[in-house]
């Protein structure tokens, strides 16, 4: 069962929604399912939505065309670059965290 | 339509239309094949709302601040004092006669031509809605003292004594015959923020 959300920047529904996409294109229901199954994460639908308009608006992610009332939505250049940026940045933290905490 | 379409309905109303045209088949597809529980439902209108703050324009956020104004005003003026013992400083809310409002209108003109662009026109018509929006508590009041429901001689009530009451249909009018005026004083600003654009337009520093 999905957990509710936590604070942070590992249950940020940008990163998660990017992080979804990043193994191919999804639509709304499938990015809610992959990311209750890989984070734990359970976005409510208006969270997701308001999400994904933002990525849209910064072009991180874009619509595809579809015959369907769900449209996939895949991750472009821009937006595989700056999860990237954010996923290496956090790593680098969690880190530094982890390793300090094993001294303390 | 089953009930559980109609719920649905009623939940994307909240967003935006232009939002809605976009967006709005896949998020009725994903509340459709989720159970709508009270959680899923607080969720959509609470991003609903985010969506319709994110999109409203700097004209209806002044204009929501001056309706706030305008509210503060009148329950200072009469919830406030009906108690004789209470001595509070009288708040005088004269908005669209006083030089405050047109010297206000004229710098959000000026400020939407400067960080928005457009004509000096549309700075007047973004004035409108200002004052329209700020009028909505005024032609409400006069309008609920037309039918009885409200005692507008309370508006001028202070230190125990009544002051004449104004006519109801010239409050519920008053802010519709400020329009014309407000359009004025709006396209000035916009005129003047032209002028001024090159001086004050601010770089853009980040699109985040």
């Amino acid at each position: 069962m999905a957990r509710k959300p936590r604070t942070g920047p590992a249950s940020d529904p940008e990163i998660l929604i990017l992080s979804s996409l990043a193994s191919g294109p999804k639509h709304g229901y499938a990015i809610m399912t992959d990311v209750e199954h890989f984070a734990g994460v359970s976005l409510g639908p208006g969270t997701l939505y308001t999400a994904i308009t933002r990525l849209v608006e910064k072009k991180f992610i874009e619509a595809q065309e579809s015959d369907g009332r769900q449209r996939p939505y895949r991750l472009t250049a821009q937006g595989a670059g700056s999860l990237r940026d954010l996923l290496q940045d956090m790593r680098r933290v969690a880190t530094a965290g982890l390793a300090r905490l094993r001294n303390a | 339509m089953n009930i559980r379409r109609i719920i649905v309905a009623s939940l994307l109303r909240v967003y935006p239309a232009r939002w809605r045209a976009e967006y709005g088949a896949e998020l009725t597809h994903v509340l459709l094949s989720r159970p709508l529980s009270l959680p899923v439902a607080v969720d959509v209108v609470w991003s609903g709302l985010r969506q319709r703050a994110r999109t409203a324009d700097a004209a209806t956020f002044a204009g929501l601040a001056t309706m706030l104004m305008i509210l503060a005003g009148f329950l200072s003026n009469t919830v406030l004092l009906q108690d004789s013992s209470i001595t509070l400083p009288r708040v005088v809310v004269k908005p669209f006669r006083s030089d405050l409002y047109a010297f206000l209108l004229i710098a959000f003109g000026c400020w939407v031509q400067v960080w928005r662009g457009g004509t000096a026109s549309s700075s007047g018509n973004a004035a409108v809605r200002v004052s329209f929006l700020g009028g909505l508590p005024i032609m409400a009041a006069g309008l609920l003292a037309l039918f009885g429901v409200l005692d507008l001689s309370t508006l001028g009530y202070q230190g125990g004594a009544r002051h004449p009451s104004p006519v109801s249909l010239d409050v519920f009018a008053a802010p519709l015959f400020a329009l014309p005026q407000s359009f004025l004083w709006g396209t000035i600003g916009g005129a003047l923020g032209r002028w001024l654009s090159p001086w004050l337009r601010r770089p853009v520093l980040w699109s985040r």
